[in-house]
């Protein structure tokens, strides 16, 4: 028996060790930084690079603390350092979780090590990190970050730390994310997990990871419950293990018109399915919407509010009974339910899926969207109106994942609600200046989840508005290069509600001032036409001024007047991530130019049409000129969201093309006398 | 009437005033003056300070803000933050709707906590409520006191309104010490009540009443220039053991310099390192120079500051062991390695946000940065330690011309940096543009940026080769650019300059069928172009000055002709000149163009002026000539 347990106990010292090897048998070990990355002065793979991660390593294992299983990670970090701006990764930041809760996840950061290496007279020199520089801090309740600064760090230093990571949560394990804002040369990352909790991994982001799957085990002294007292006992219990390795990653860096970056950052993500221990039955983890939807029912900050004994009580109720619902069809119901909680509720600028004080946000009158959403879904059952919380993640906070659904990737929900016919109304507490199927594009993504227990069902936003600018505009052209004319412009879906918060938030005279500015005009009156309030319109009536040209006999005006896409927004030749658009939209202007007495055409632009990828994207351009008139037709339309970065070329083209149409001239030549 | 029987009475006294403004809430009783263009109402604002002895203090707040509308919800967050000099001994606040009624109660629990700092290691801690009630208009009310112990260098600032679009409808400040301390203010638009003094206790106190909102204008001065507020600070002083004066910057230049005592000695080999690295200098600038280059190439800037760190740098040992420091602690071990090799130097304390410090005035609240000077016989050297990569000697822009504290054994001396002459902040472009008849042209491009241009600039060489592309490309407004062949040279001197040249291939403007449209100058972006304003409030101030000269020369393709009138001006005013002139030398167009800024203040009357200045900037900057096929019709 004594023998037992000692080959039982060296088993263990056996596999912890073995996580350690895997580390050598790459070439790399800590702690031995060689002389050739310390002469190096560049990075081979990115000139531009101002520092570059040599070995960026990992491990992750699963220890047994006292009655449970808990995470311990290992990680490790080189770091080259090319040029003065990087001198800053040596200024490290390591956030961890830690409630304030008696038994809330605690995350710990410890056993922190650094040293810098340089190169002095030929000679390595090393200077490690003292105690005195590791300083902690207390974020908020929730979160601590733990900060150092490595010493004598300057241009051609590599430095290297290492800490040790634990938690209590074996639900959950940490993404692997391997690529950075500087590059990474070599990722190594392992993990050994007991094999009663089935965890699934995903790999993501643009770069090649190689995964090795294998099985090994390793001794764990468990606790027992006999049911008399509880007694240890050591198991060998079977692991999953886990390696991932890549190399050469370039650096993740911004680019524009990208809702989230982090969306294309190579990284793996870990997801737990379900937990079995032997002689247990299977508890399953959000594996499928239902089991997400079945968890979030129970939750006492979602389903309570939906369902059961604390189903919450429509406090405006006596508001919804005078209004006559009766009177309307359920498109007016919603919008006239959507204002009665607007007038008592206001939206306090947070998206939120849970609603924690739901009782308290009622009272003040503020809260966040979940809390408003909860109020209206509770307003809408009351007027026997079918109505269903879509489980979302907003655009910049990433995608929802649809082949592992889970309650970790949610960020908030917005409404549907359903006519007697079947049409469906989106609708949300955030909106301010839209309606109902105008939400913040933000909201408006590609992939919904709806919270109806009967049916599972992914639900697109993205084109449940039509979007767009119709512009019209006369003007007459005086001889004196004067152009006088009037515009009207009716702003639909998206654009109207980016019309209206506009003027909110600017105020029309800023509003003004800006346009006369952008535009080189001064308007002399301004008429509005539904800019407050929930609708699918606006529209505005401008009556202009604008100095054009005048040359000798010659006069030259852009046709255009209020060029559209006057710059080429596209102006890096290179792109690495997709191109994102706000919304769809479609832009039409027409113009109607009166020759000035005494002048006539004397040229006119090509008219001119242009498509790209299947008329993703559509211009046109059509001009044509009678002896006292212009007429131009403009038409732009955008039916895609999303470019791939291959087209960013021909995208660079198609805009050129438009931006070179929206700032040509018309010359017009005085007749002889 | 005894002493006791007195104090009583004040102090219900005390409580009576507080009490009897209390209960206003109503945003009926805003004055309709203050609601003009304002986000915020300050109902009231009421700092009452207590100092016992020169350690310890104690101040109590009261401040209430009626928040109209969603632009103004800043105003309705408290924060505070603690440390080992200050704690916060009470809080409360409350949340009136529109008609005054309370709404609901705040208190000490419902403060959020952070220690989270942008710094490495500091000790502060900062205790905040994040008001997110959003049913305007409500008011806010807070009152909370603070506990100072362990010394105190300031008295707290008195600053009633702190934002743009916010007025005040009475706000006051008293402070309570004993007859044996002496106070030194500075107030701006605040009176300053008679003094009074009972049983050894003397109150200073001042008060204001009904100032309407400042509203952001474009070039306008600085917020803090435009509204109330007191500084106070006790002439006699001691923090953490350090006692000092500041009646005078040379006091207060003395106690700076004093709290270095002792932190400037190096171990041998440090020294010996030292001596090895001037040993071939043949004069004391190249020495300089030389432990300047040492200290970027062996250390850099983090931010620490623990206790009594915010005053007093960390060790010469201590830099030389760890190879990082803040501000004061680089700029010292700078010092320290000069003294090693016999040059002296001295200690500045200086502002990156104001260019002014109260000359009759000396206080720390208007200071935040350190830099080194160095006098040398024929000319002083100021030197930035937080960023060696700045040219040796060169002035960044935001020390340059500021006032500054040199501190040395003597005391402390207000002095002013030295400042560029506009002129000499030059930058110019020299184009060569080959046109071709289609538009197309290719174009050799030489540009040189001098002084805060080239520091504007520097930041160009850091980056890859695509990225300069990219950058150079967004300041170019022609569309369907390409840049190609792109060269640059930096002069790292005391007058620093960057030269960058490269090829460009662009349609050159706009082209008809018989037409090429020629913009003057798509290499410079158009000023920004304010709006006029006949009730201009706030004088006009233009904080950096400098010269944009350039010369544009276009080969005219065969066959065609300028059509039209070419345009020219010649602008003097006293904010700045311009001129603009095209010129055809056989087939050959010259552009030139140039605009020289000048920096200063200019009275508010003179504002349509100064818009009509820059629209006329713009217009030649963006005017097009046109050129026209002679062959065709």
């Amino acid at each position: 028996m004594k023998l037992m347990n000692f080959k039982k106990a060296f088993l263990i010292v056996c596999s912890t060790l073995f996580s350690v090897l895997i580390f050598a048998g790459n070439g790399y070990k800590y702690g031995k930084v060689s002389l050739e990355d310390l002469t190096k002065t560049t990075y081979q793979n990115d000139s531009s690079a101002s520092a570059v991660v040599l070995f960026k390593m990992g491990s992750t294992e699963f220890d047994y603390r006292t009655d449970a299983f808990g995470v311990a990670s290992v990680f490790e970090r080189r770091v080259k350092i090319l040029k003065t701006e990087g001198v800053d990764y040596a200024n490290v930041e390591i956030p961890f979780y830690k409630s304030d809760q008696p038994d809330g996840i605690c995350e710990n950061i410890f056993d922190i090590e650094a040293t810098a290496y340089n190169l002095e007279d030929g000679k390595i020199v090393k200077s490690k990190l003292s105690k005195k520089y590791i300083y902690r801090e207390k974020v908020d309740e929730n979160w601590n970050v733990v900060k150092f600064s490595i010493p004598n760090v300057k241009v051609g230093t590599v430095i290297e730390y290492k800490y040790k990571y634990s938690s209590n949560n074996p639900h959950s394990i940490d993404s692997w994310e391997i690529q950075e804002s500087i590059p990474v040369f070599k990722s190594n990352y392992e993990v050994l997990i007991p094999i009663y909790y089935q965890y699934r991994y995903q790999t993501k982001g643009y770069e090649y990871i190689n995964c090795q799957t294998s099985t090994q085990s390793r001794a764990y002294n468990i606790r027992f419950d006999t049911g008399s007292g509880y007694i240890n006992q050591t198991v060998n219990v079977p692991l999953n293990r886990f390696v991932f390795t890549a190399d050469t990653l370039p650096a993740l860096k911004d680019e524009p018109f990208v809702w989230c970056k982090k969306e294309y950052r190579t990284l793996v993500d870990f997801e737990l399915s379900g937990v079995q221990f032997p002689g247990s039955i299977f508890e399953g983890y959000s594996s499928s919407w239902k089991t997400v939807k079945e968890r979030l029912l129970e939750n006492s900050y979602f389903g309570a509010h939906l369902k059961g004994v604390n189903r919450l009580k429509n406090p405006f109720w006596g508001l919804q009974e005078q209004a006559r619902l009766d009177t309307m069809d359920t498109e007016n119901q919603i919008r006239t339910l959507f204002q009665i909680l607007k007038s008592r509720m206001q939206w306090d600028g947070s998206y939120a899926l849970w609603s924690r004080n739901i009782s308290e946000a009622i009272r003040q009158g503020t809260g966040s969207n979940a809390d408003l959403n909860f109020v209206l879904l509770r307003m809408l059952s009351d007027a026997n109106i079918k109505a269903y919380p879509v489980l979302i993640c907003e655009r910049n906070k990433g995608n929802l994942p649809l082949s592992s659904p889970s309650i970790a990737k949610l960020s908030t929900f917005v409404i549907v609600a359903y006519s007697p016919d079947g049409r469906a109304f989106y609708i949300d507490g955030s909106v301010e200046y839209g309606d109902l199927n105008i939400l913040p594009p933000q909201l408006m993504v590609s992939q919904g989840a709806i919270f109806d227990l009967d049916r599972d069902q992914i639900l697109d936003l993205t084109s449940v508005s039509k979007n767009g600018t119709r512009v019209n505009i006369t003007a007459q052209l005086q001889a004196d290069g004067n152009l006088v004319g009037t515009r009207q412009t009716r702003y639909q879906g998206q654009n109207s509600s980016e019309f209206k918060s506009t003027l909110a938030v600017k105020g029309l005279d800023t509003y003004k001032q800006n346009l006369e500015k952008e535009q080189q005009i001064a308007i002399t009156d301004i008429e509005l036409q539904q800019t407050e309030g929930l609708s699918n319109y606006s529209s505005e009536v401008l009556k202009f001024q604008k100095t054009t040209q005048v040359s000798g006999d010659y006069i030259y005006v852009n046709p255009m007047i209020f060029p559209d896409e006057p710059k080429n927004m596209f102006t890096s030749v290179n792109r690495k991530l997709p191109i994102e658009f706000p919304f769809l939209q479609s832009v039409r202007i027409t113009v109607s130019l009166d020759v000035p007495e005494g002048y006539i055409v004397d040229e006119i632009p090509k008219s001119v049409s242009a498509k790209f990828e299947d008329n993703k994207l559509y211009m046109s351009y059509v001009i044509y000129a009678s002896e006292d008139k212009v007429q131009l037709r403009y038409q732009l339309d955008i039916s895609t969201l999303r470019i791939a970065p291959q087209s960013y070329h021909q995208l660079r083209q198609f805009w050129e093309t438009l931006v070179t149409k929206n700032n040509e001239q018309i010359v017009f030549k005085k007749i002889a006398q | 009437m005894n002493q006791k029987q007195f104090l009583l009475i004040l102090c219900f006294f005390y409580s009576a005033v507080v009490s009897s403004q209390s209960c206003d809430t109503n945003i009926a009783n805003i004055p309709d003056t203050l609601r003009v263009n304002a986000y915020s109402v300050v109902r009231d604002y009421i700092i009452e300070m207590n100092q016992s002895s020169t350690k310890v203090a104690e101040y109590k707040v009261r401040r209430v803000v009626t928040i109209l509308n969603k632009k103004g919800q800043d105003a309705a967050v408290f924060s505070t933050y603690t440390d080992q000099f200050r704690s916060l001994t009470r809080f409360a606040g409350r949340i009136y709707n529109s008609a005054g009624v309370e709404l609901f109660k705040l208190k000490s629990k419902d403060l959020k906590e952070t220690q989270y700092s942008s710094m490495l290691g500091s000790d502060t801690k900062t205790k905040y409520y994040a008001c997110e009630y959003a049913r305007y208009p409500y008011t806010i009310e807070y009152e909370w006191t603070i506990k100072i112990k362990n010394g105190l260098l300031i008295y707290p600032t008195f600053c009633p309104i702190e934002s743009y679009n916010q007025s005040l409808q009475h706000a006051e400040y008293s402070i309570n010490i004993p007859t044996s301390v002496d106070v030194n203010c500075k107030e701006q638009l605040v009176d300053r009540l008679p003094s009074t003094f009972l049983n050894n206790q003397k109150q200073c106190k001042w008060e204001v009443k009904h100032i309407n909102s400042v509203v952001e204008e474009d070039y306008g001065p600085d917020l803090l220039s435009l509204i109330p507020l007191v500084y106070a600070n006790p002439l006699k002083f001691e923090v953490d053991g350090y006692a000092g004066g500041q009646q005078t910057w040379q006091e207060l230049g003395a106690w700076t310099h004093s709290l270095q005592n002792g932190l400037n000695s190096l171990p041998p080999q440090v020294i010996s390192k030292i001596r090895g690295i001037v040993s071939g200098c043949s004069n004391d600038r190249e020495k300089v120079a030389k432990l300047y280059q040492y200290l970027g190439e062996t250390t850099r800037y983090v931010s620490i500051q623990l206790g009594i760190g915010g005053f007093r740098p960390m060790s010469a040992l201590e830099v030389s062991q760890v190879g990082f420091g803040d501000c004061k602690a680089l700029s010292f071990y700078l010092k320290t390695m000069l003294e090693v090799v016999g040059i002296p130097s001295n200690y500045v304390v200086i502002s990156t946000r104001n260019k002014r410090l109260f000359s009759d005035f000396a206080n720390e609240q208007q200071t935040n940065h350190v830099i080194l000077q160095v006098p040398l016989p024929n000319d002083t050297l100021w030197l930035e330690c937080t960023n060696t990569d700045l040219p040796f000697g060169y002035i960044h822009e935001d020390i340059v011309g500021h006032d500054a504290l040199v501190c040395d054994k003597n005391g402390g001396r207000l002095v002013r940096l030295p400042e560029y002459a506009d002129s000499l902040n030059l930058e110019s472009y020299k184009v060569y543009v080959n046109l071709s008849s289609n538009g197309q042209s290719t174009a050799a491009v030489y540009r040189t940026s001098n002084l805060l241009q080239y520091e504007f600039r520097s930041n160009f060489v850091k980056k890859d080769v695509n990225q300069q592309k990219d950058d150079l490309r967004k300041q170019i407004s022609l569309n369907q650019a390409v840049i190609s062949d792109v060269h640059f040279k930096e002069y790292k001197t005391q007058n620093p300059s960057l030269v960058v040249n490269y090829k460009l291939d662009a349609l050159y403007g706009h082209t008809n069928l018989s037409r090429l449209f020629i913009p003057l100058n798509p290499f410079r972006k158009p000023l920004y172009i304010p709006t006029k304003n006949n009730q201009r409030t706030q004088n006009i101030s233009i904080e950096e000055g400098y010269y944009d000269r350039d010369t544009i020369d276009i080969q005219i393709p065969k066959g065609y002709f300028l059509e039209g009138v070419l345009p020219s001006i010649d602008l003097k005013t006293e904010f700045g000149n311009f001129t603009s002139s095209v010129m055809v030398h056989g087939d050959t167009i010259e552009i030139v163009q140039a605009l020289l800024l000048h920096k200063g203040v200019y009275d508010k009357e003179k504002w349509n002026d100064f818009v009509l200045f820059c629209e006329a900037v713009k217009t030649h900057y963006t005017h097009t000539i046109v050129l026209r096929n002679g062959t065709l019709k």
